[in-house]
């Protein structure tokens, strides 16, 4: 059992890795999905089935094909501004901030808050417990992709029309 | 195993960040900040095991997929919006404070 | 009753001066009528407040477990206060009808001085030291604007972020004490703070801390010896807030803090003593500057720091009556000074005493009404400046060792010179230049009328005040007098009239100018000295550049670029860490 994880856990930073240092959008959005597999992958197994099929289809769905469409609108391009913090800098303090993090978390130093309350059942929870922020994000989602369609209707006619000319 | 779990909401984190501090081109923050709510929401799961109350942290977790989901749809919007307006991606390009 | 005044105190000036901002600088003519019908509205409902003084404290609401309740008194010391605050406000507002006619960007001036009165009424009319920490800064926000008014001129936004820094320093006194009071007591309530002091629960060196730390912000904000060198600069102010921020409330937000505080710092060893010497450096070295200076708003500023330098003696003398009819009297007589010199350089447009003369015939009005208040502030009999100095002098004569007598009787003769020379160089002698003056309009005369009046008049109500001050504050050690007691005490007593012969000796020396022996090296050395405030302005000069250069020096980090931001982001994260893993939170 430790062996999966083990390998789940290590596959998922590599991964996470290469969609941010890889060069090219395109791959970099590939391997986002490959991170949302293997963050769905995780979930599973730590005992959330429901939210790993969410995760799955959101995170390797949606959010893929929107990335696509947006990389295939604008297109790469090389950056050539000044670098404002550099390269170890960078790192170190990232390692050295996180790792503070890790420690406190693994070594149980973080204060810890105890659970009193019995747990319900989970549809219960979700749609009448939480209904008022259900409804809310149901509405917000629908509205953000409603407003994007409007948003970027000009930039995708434009590119539409320049298609077509040539 | 608990550990390693830690390990990975960690590097996760990390690596979101540092991607934030390196990165000028718009649509790779986009891709950092994704990665960084996967560490989050990894994070709340996990909580919600060790104190066993899983159904709490589901609904919470789901709430944090939506707003993140929300976050990259309106990003990718703006980011094209960005390239439309002033021809580029880079970010110091809109920055007008005097340096 | 007093529950429903005291709100719509703070929030009749803050009202109209949120729509006063609306309005706009377009419609002149009802920007002066609506101001000034908000400021008359609030000086009514104060005077009405007067009527419900009583030792109670009124609480409206919780603002959060952190902070306490939003706590309001309605004892004498605060509602006395409010009343100068809003009466002298609103004779301000109606003398800026006239004075301020055909200004640029009145919405502003307006707005920011009823903002001013509505934030004096709640600084000394709450009992939670958080929320006087709030009103004070808003205080201090309204000054630095109101300073800055003319902000094309460099020098009215020097004199501006100058006051801005000296003050803002004493409010980090102000905040210490705060804090150290909340974390012995455990509330914010300033009566819990009297109480837990005078019964011993809070150690000594503490106590000691928090005296000295409310020293600090009492002498920055009405400056006092170490901090006095912002006054004068801010008299680049229009004169309407001169007479009001700079010379009747904002600068009596010190006194008020000491007074307050007093029942429970006046055990503490060397703090009276610190406050008495404070108060006495300062009278005589802004009298000696006041001799000196040659701008006629600058005289009456160093004369706004003596007699504040008074105020303070009073305290360390141990006699909060006596500091407080002072405060009264002085309110009163120097916003009117102020408002009569504003009439004075709003006609001739000069503010250089050294280029007026002999006005007394052309402005007869003006001149009567300034003769009157420069005969309070010298001490002449029956005016209420005699009554009020009187009151101190004889505190100081029997409360203190006779050197500090001494000094004080020096004062006083140095007090009475500097105010004959003001007025001889103003309205009498030969006109030095061609200046041309005309008498002052209805809207301009009538406040000074008003104040006159009550120059001759306001010591009269000098027994239900000590009376009112005596019943709602039971823990301060009030006497209760009548007016005849204080009547046959001070003409009683020999020292009073060794006091009139010394004001005599002051008139005398400037009429014998020529003849005494006075222009040797020592009296030009004094000169040199004082004009160059003692060396205090060039520390206060380095520190304004100081922090100019900081600042321009910490805008670098500010980059607008978002990895620069992170990075910004992690080092705190870093600090956070480093925190909870070192002592845990």
């Amino acid at each position: 059992m430790p062996l999966v994880y083990f390998l789940v856990v290590a596959a998922l930073i590599y991964s996470a890795h290469k969609a941010t240092r890889v060069k090219g959008l395109l791959n970099a959005a590939l391997w986002l999905a490959g991170t949302s597999c293997l963050t769905s992958i995780l979930v599973y197994i730590l005992g959330s089935p429901g939210l790993a099929v969410i995760e799955l289809s959101v995170g390797a769905g949606l959010v893929t094909v929107l990335f696509v469409f947006a990389i295939s609108i604008i297109g790469d391009e090389k950056i050539t501004s000044d670098v404002f913090v550099p390269h170890w800098l960078a790192i170190s303090i990232s390692v050295v901030s996180f790792g503070m993090l890790a420690y406190l978390l693994i070594a149980q130093h973080m204060p810890s808050v105890q659970s009193e309350t019995t747990s319900p059942i989970f549809s219960d929870l979700f749609w009448e417990g939480r209904k008022i922020d259900i409804y809310l994000q149901g509405a917000l989602f629908i509205s953000g992709i409603l407003g994007i369609l409007l948003l970027i209707a000009p930039a995708v006619s434009k590119r539409i029309k320049e298609g077509k000319n040539k | 195993m608990n550990t390693l779990v830690i390990i990975a909401i960690v590097s996760l984190i990390a690596i979101g960040f540092y991607c934030l501090i390196i990165t000028r081109n718009i649509l790779k923050i986009i891709v950092a900040l994704q990665v960084l709510v996967k560490g989050a929401m990894i994070a709340m799961i996990l909580a919600g095991k060790l104190t066993d109350q899983m159904e709490l942290a589901q609904s919470m977790a789901i709430t944090i997929i939506v707003a993140d989901t929300i976050v990259a749809v309106i990003g990718l919007a703006m980011s094209i919006q960005l390239r439309e307006k002033t021809g580029t991606c880079d970010i110091h390009s809109i920055s007008k404070l005097k340096r | 009753m007093a529950g429903i005044l005291i709100p719509f105190l703070i929030f009749t000036p803050w009202l109209t001066a949120i729509l006063v901002w609306f309005i706009g600088d377009k419609h002149e003519e009802g920007l002066h009528q609506f101001a000034s019908a908000g400021a008359i509205l609030s000086a009514i409902l104060s005077l009405l407040l007067l009527s419900q003084i009583g030792d109670s404290t009124i609480s409206f609401a919780k603002i959060g477990p952190l902070f306490g309740n939003l706590s309001f008194s309605t004892d004498a010391l605060g509602i006395i206060l409010a009343c100068i605050a809003n009466c002298i406000g609103s004779l301000t507002v109606i003398f800026s009808a006239e004075y301020m006619k055909h200004e640029k960007s009145l919405a502003r001036y307006y707005s920011m001085v009823l903002l001013f009165i509505g934030a004096m009424s709640g600084l000394v009319l709450t009992a939670n030291i958080f929320m006087i920490f709030f009103f004070w800064e808003i205080t201090a926000l309204c000054s630095y604007q109101l300073i800055s008014f003319y902000n094309d001129d460099p020098n009215a936004v020097r004199g501006g972020l100058k006051a801005l820094f000296i003050t803002q320093f004493g409010g980090i006194g102000l905040m210490v004490a705060g804090l150290l009071i909340f974390g012995y007591t455990h509330s914010f309530e300033i009566g819990r703070f009297i109480q837990a002091a005078q019964g011993g629960e809070i150690p000594a060196n503490v106590l000691g801390i928090i005296g000295f730390t409310l020293i600090i912000a009492a002498t920055a904000k009405s400056a006092q010896f170490p901090f006095f060198t912002w006054l004068p600069d801010a008299m680049e102010a229009p004169t309407p807030v001169s007479a009001l921020i700079h010379a009747a409330t904002m600068v009596n937000a010190g006194v008020y803090l000491l007074c307050r505080f007093f029942p429970a710092l006046e055990a503490v060893p060397g703090w009276k003593m610190t406050i008495l010497i404070l108060g006495l450096i300062t009278i005589l070295i802004s009298s000696l500057m006041a001799i000196f200076a040659t701008d006629l708003k600058r005289v009456l500023a160093y004369s706004t720091v003596s007699q504040l330098g008074y105020m303070f003696a009073a305290i360390g003398a141990g006699s909060v009556l006596a500091c407080q009819f002072h405060l009264l009297s002085h309110a009163i007589f120097k916003a009117l000074l102020f408002l009569c010199a504003g009439a004075i350089i709003h006609s001739c447009g000069t503010r250089d005493m050294y280029k007026m003369g002999g006005f007394f015939k052309k402005i007869p009005f003006i001149s009567i009404t300034f003769i009157i208040g420069s005969l309070a502030l010298a001490g002449i009999p029956v005016l209420n400046g005699f009554w009020s100095k009187e009151l101190i002098l004889e505190s100081i004569h029997s409360g203190t060792p006779i050197i500090i007598y001494i000094l004080m009787l020096f004062s006083v003769i140095l007090t009475a010179l500097y105010t004959i020379r003001c007025v001889w160089l103003v309205f009498f002698g030969e006109p030095r230049s061609d200046l041309h003056v005309h008498d002052a309009p209805f809207l301009m005369a009538l406040p000074l009328g008003i104040l006159s009046l009550g120059t001759i008049t306001s010591w009269l109500v000098f027994e239900p005040f000590s009376r009112s001050l005596s019943n709602s504050l039971p823990l301060y050690g009030i006497p209760k007098e009548t007016l005849s007691e204080l009547v046959s005490k001070i003409f009683g007593d020999p020292y009073t009239f060794l006091a009139l012969g010394m004001v005599a000796i002051g008139i005398l020396i400037w009429f014998l100018r020529n003849k005494l022996p006075l222009h040797n090296s020592i009296t030009r050395k004094i000169k040199s000295i004082s004009l160059n405030s003692f060396g205090f302005e060039a520390i206060n000069n380095g520190v304004v550049n100081g922090i100019n250069a900081a600042s321009e020096a910490i805008r670098n980090i500010q980059t607008g670029s978002l990895n620069w931001n992170i990075f910004g982001m992690l080092i705190g994260l870093i600090c956070i860490l480093i925190a909870l893993m070192i002592g845990g939170l």
